[in-house]
């Protein structure tokens, strides 16, 4: 496995290790791009036939990171597949990871290490088993500004790109002081290793979607919980097993549990995820559809089976020259799987799914579609808009990327996972009486701007006589005596029946955050 | 009514070869080249927003009056947009103070083409000045070689234009690749051409893009795009619907029925002529069923009944096949196919015509057929269950 080489032939062996300053990573501004979009920084297999030669193709399944500075073959190399490449460097922040990582050491050997403890500048070369979270991206290097204008304006053709939660520098610095290694490199191999990430990217969606959906009811609140914890235990999900199963399929990427609905909902979710990174073209629909026509007889039932032959004729049919509508569908299918299986072949995107209203279809439904939806699409497929959900990217980002670790038993682990991200609603409800003072100035604020009609003022008063003055220029109330408090606030129920029915612009979204953080 | 709107793409939805057209820098002559679904159209409209972020002037210029309407209401009315010969004939006037020269009208059509001869002529007293607007064209082999010289003699330099040689439904009067490219100096020799090829299909689901393959022509400068193969049965395959007269009221409710399944989404009908064009399109008014949403609007047009129609919102738009080249429907109906004529004279622009109307629709394709009737373009549908399922 491990072999020298003369890739390292131009630097002195006798070099004096420096000290780690920063670990870096080169790539191109689209790759960079793909894995904003994606969430986590990931080898070639995650980028769906997109993927442009640079550094991270040299060992599959590990992110090659240099100590300090990269070389400048690194950077040409790049940006060699297109002229229309761009080069990036990508400055890390790695003090959360700990786990098994290779280096490369000077002399050109390969050593099984552990990071950080055993790790030291004295290597060329640091090897990591992907992905890594992309919020370990401390900051963006360009060539020039020329170059940091272009990729700005190239992100803005897509709906998921976004730059803005980066620290962009254009400094010169980092182009400068480059190695003198050659890539790449020669005679140095390494076995690889598999990264998992179909589950986590399905799963990052279900995150984001669930949350964006949860403002307000019982259960999608409890299946938003399961999703970002999917470890924490939830009896109030027992009578929604097909949902409380998402926990066992985010921890083992399949549902054993015994239970034949769980199994057979949770296989259709693995073959729709697993479809975007199959190396045969296939079709999310028609692979859910063809698992439901051909349930293997071994691990299912001939009652289950046989409803997954019938629900599968009827999606057909349904595709063809309709003869009903979808009240008439649901009426004919109440059962969560079915419907949720008609959305999903009625409706394409996210956007459609959250349109989408009808009145016989239930909350389970809805959930279940949505976990649908977000298999087929992944966390790259939710748009900007999605994403904007304050602290979502950073928790999600985190999450998948420890569970592709966990799924592909590298044995990294990430400290600190960020906390679940918390609605507007959440944040201003209180389970146990009034809210607080910092909630209610937050909800007044809320309901101030979207102009809600459920604020109301009480005015306490000592004990006297008052009287009500009707003047040309208005009415005056006149007391006797002070006042004792005038207190402003929101009428609870009402202000929730607002908040539950009502889209929140970001900003404000973002404004009533920056108000309950600076009360605390 | 739901809404449709351009929707940016997600990075994952652009592939390399677009990736390579979309880099392309906003200056200078460029061709990209590709089938239906390829993605031409997303990229012209890319370039077109990109360039007025970067105030720069620009035109998107497209075939026909529907299409220029589709490709404005996508992206909210913001698009600065015209048909190619409007804003030529404008574009004429303006610098020569006389209207564009036209040929006389042939046979009984009022129609008159514009006169080339004359206008390169008249246009070569002009002396070329460096002239900054971008004209992105959109189905670019629609327009006819001299358009293209004319403005290259002006002095035009910014150009990207998008077209496909097996699109074309009016012989003698379009641009062939190597046209274009010689008109605007671009290199197109093999195994060295700076002209873009998109080769795989985006927009057609496979079933779609598939049944469109079948009436593929053969020009090989426009390839069709790559098909994998596929392992399992589709779900969508498209279908021809065999209905008898007495059935059709029963058809007609059945296609409300499916675009009330999706009300967001747009469904063409695509008929043979002004006659079954109209029976459709009043079939489908008089129609009353029960459906979910309200009934979805009926849209129809032609040449001489020039209705405002609606491509941002979801309904059904009943029009000729001539006019439907360069549109994009979720779903396309072609009707009555026993009254397209096929024969072995007209064979490959019946062929043509079908691809054309085949690749306008993203999601599904059904043939309705009226069933004890003589069918003439049997003779080009597979029989293939698997790409045609019959019903």
């Amino acid at each position: 496995m491990s072999e020298k080489s003369d890739l390292f032939a131009q630097d002195s062996p006798s070099v004096k290790p420096s000290p780690v300053k920063s670990w870096q990573m080169v790539t191109n501004q689209s790759n960079l791009f793909y894995m904003i979009a994606a969430g986590m920084i990931m080898p070639p297999d995650g980028f769906g036939g997109k993927y442009y030669l640079d550094t991270v193709s040299a060992f599959p399944g590990y992110l090659p990171i240099f100590p300090n500075n990269v070389s400048e073959s690194a950077i040409n190399f790049s940006i060699s597949e297109k002229s229309h490449l761009l080069p990036c460097i990508l400055n890390l922040e790695l003090s959360e990871l700990s786990g098994p990582v290779k280096i490369i050491t000077q002399e050109g050997d390969v050593k099984d290490l552990t990071f950080p403890e055993d790790v030291d500048g004295s290597c060329q070369l640091m090897l990591v088993p992907a992905p890594l979270p992309m919020n370990f991206v401390n900051s963006i290097v360009y060539r020039s500004r020329e170059d940091k204008i272009r990729c700005e304006k190239d992100a803005a053709d897509f709906n998921n790109v976004d730059l803005s939660s980066f620290s962009i520098k254009t400094t010169a610095g980092a182009f400068n002081k480059l190695k003198s290694q050659n890539w790449p490199l020669k005679d140095i191999t390494v076995d690889p290793v598999r990264t998992v990430l179909d589950v986590p990217m399905a799963a990052g969606a279900m995150m984001g979607l669930l949350l964006n959906m949860n403002n307000c009811d019982d259960l999608s609140i409890l299946a938003g919980r399961l999703a970002f914890d999917p470890d924490i235990s939830l009896p109030e999900l027992a009578s929604h097993p097909v949902i409380a199963a998402m926990g066992v399929w985010f921890q083992k990427g399949v549902v054993d549990t015994g239970d034949v609905s769980q199994k057979l909902f949770w296989d259709i979710v693995g073959k729709v995820a697993a479809s975007k990174y199959s190396i045969e073209q296939t079709n999310a629909i028609d692979v859910a559809v063809d698992y439901l026509e051909t349930m293997p007889s071994d691990q299912f039932d001939d009652k289950t089976r046989s409803y997954g032959e019938r629900l599968a004729a009827d999606l057909r049919a349904i595709l063809g020259l309709a003869d009903n509508t979808i009240s008439e569908i649901f009426e004919r299918h109440p059962k969560p799987v079915s419907r949720a299986m008609t959305l999903f072949v009625l409706r394409e995107k996210i956007e459609d799914l959250l349109e989408f209203s009808n009145p016989q279809l239930t909350e389970a439904d809805y959930i279940l579609a949505a976990i649908l939806f977000a298999a087929r699409e992944g966390w790259i497929g939710l748009s900007k808009d999605l994403r904007e959900f304050p602290g979502l990217g950073l928790a999600v980002s985190h999450r998948i990327a420890q569970m592709s670790h966990r799924l592909s038993g590298t044995q990294i682990y990430f400290s600190n996972p960020p906390s679940k991200p918390e609605t507007l609603f959440r944040l201003l409800s209180s389970d146990s009486g009034p809210l607080s003072k910092s909630q209610n100035d937050a909800a007044l604020y809320v309901a101030r701007k979207m102009k809600w009609d459920c604020i109301e003022t009480r005015i306490k008063l000592g004990k006297g006589d008052y009287q009500l003055e009707v003047t040309s220029s208005g009415i005056q109330l006149k007391l006797d005596g002070d006042i004792n408090a005038v207190v402003t606030g929101v009428m609870q129920g009402k202000f929730k029946d607002y908040l539950c029915n009502s889209v929140i612009p970001a900003k404000l979204d973002r404004k009533v955050r920056e108000i309950l953080k600076v009360a605390k | 009514m739901a809404k449709r709107r351009f929707r940016l793409p997600g990075i994952q939805d652009l592939s390399k070869e677009q990736e390579d057209a979309r880099a392309l820098p906003m200056e200078g002559q460029h061709l990209i080249v590709g089938g239906p679904g390829t993605g031409k159209s997303i990229l012209a409209l890319l370039r077109a927003r990109r360039l007025a972020q970067e105030d720069t002037q620009y035109v998107f210029l497209v075939y026909n009056h529907l299409l220029n309407e589709s490709s404005r209401q996508l992206l909210d009315g913001k698009l600065v947009s015209n048909t190619w010969n409007k804003w030529f004939m404008d574009f004429y006037e303006d610098i020569i103070k006389e209207s564009i020269p036209k040929l006389p009208p042939k046979g009984r059509s009022k129609w008159q083409e514009i006169d080339w001869q004359t206008v390169l002529e008249k246009l070569s007293a002009i002396d070329p000045e460096q002239r900054k607007l971008t004209l992105i064209v959109d189905e670019g082999q629609d327009m006819p070689p001299e358009f293209y010289q004319s403005l290259v003699n002006l002095g035009f330099e910014n150009f990207f234009v998008m077209a496909d040689q097996n699109q074309n439904l009016k012989d003698g009067l379009n641009s062939t690749r190597q046209d274009i490219a010689n008109s605007l100096a671009i290199k197109d020799e093999r195994n060295d051409s700076e002209v873009i090829e998109l080769k795989y299909n985006y927009r057609n689901k496979y079933s779609v893009a598939r049944l469109a393959r079948e009436f593929y022509t053969g020009d090989p400068a426009s390839p069709p795009p790559d098909l994998p193969s596929m392992s399992i049965k589709s779900v969508k395959v498209p279908l021809c619907y065999g209905y008898a007269d007495q059935d059709f009221k029963g058809l007609i409710r059945r296609i409300l029925k499916t675009a009330d399944l999706n009300p967001s989404k747009l469904f063409g009908i695509l008929t043979y002529n002004n006659e079954d064009r109209k029976k459709y399109c009043n079939a489908l008014i008089e129609c009353n069923v029960k459906l979910d949403n309200p009934k979805p609007v009926i849209n129809t047009f032609s040449s001489s009944e020039r209705n405002a129609i609606s491509f941002d919102q979801g309904g059904i738009l009943v029009i000729n096949a001539q006019a439907c080249k360069g549109l994009e429907f979720d779903t396309i109906f072609i009707a009555d196919i026993n009254h397209f004529i096929c024969n072995d004279r007209n064979r490959d622009n019946t062929k043509r015509l079908f691809y054309v109307m085949v690749a306008r629709a993203i999601d599904r394709v059904i043939l309705l057929k009226q069933r004890g009737m003589h069918c003439p373009v049997d003779s080009i549908l597979p029989v293939d269950e698997s790409i045609l399922e019959r019903k």
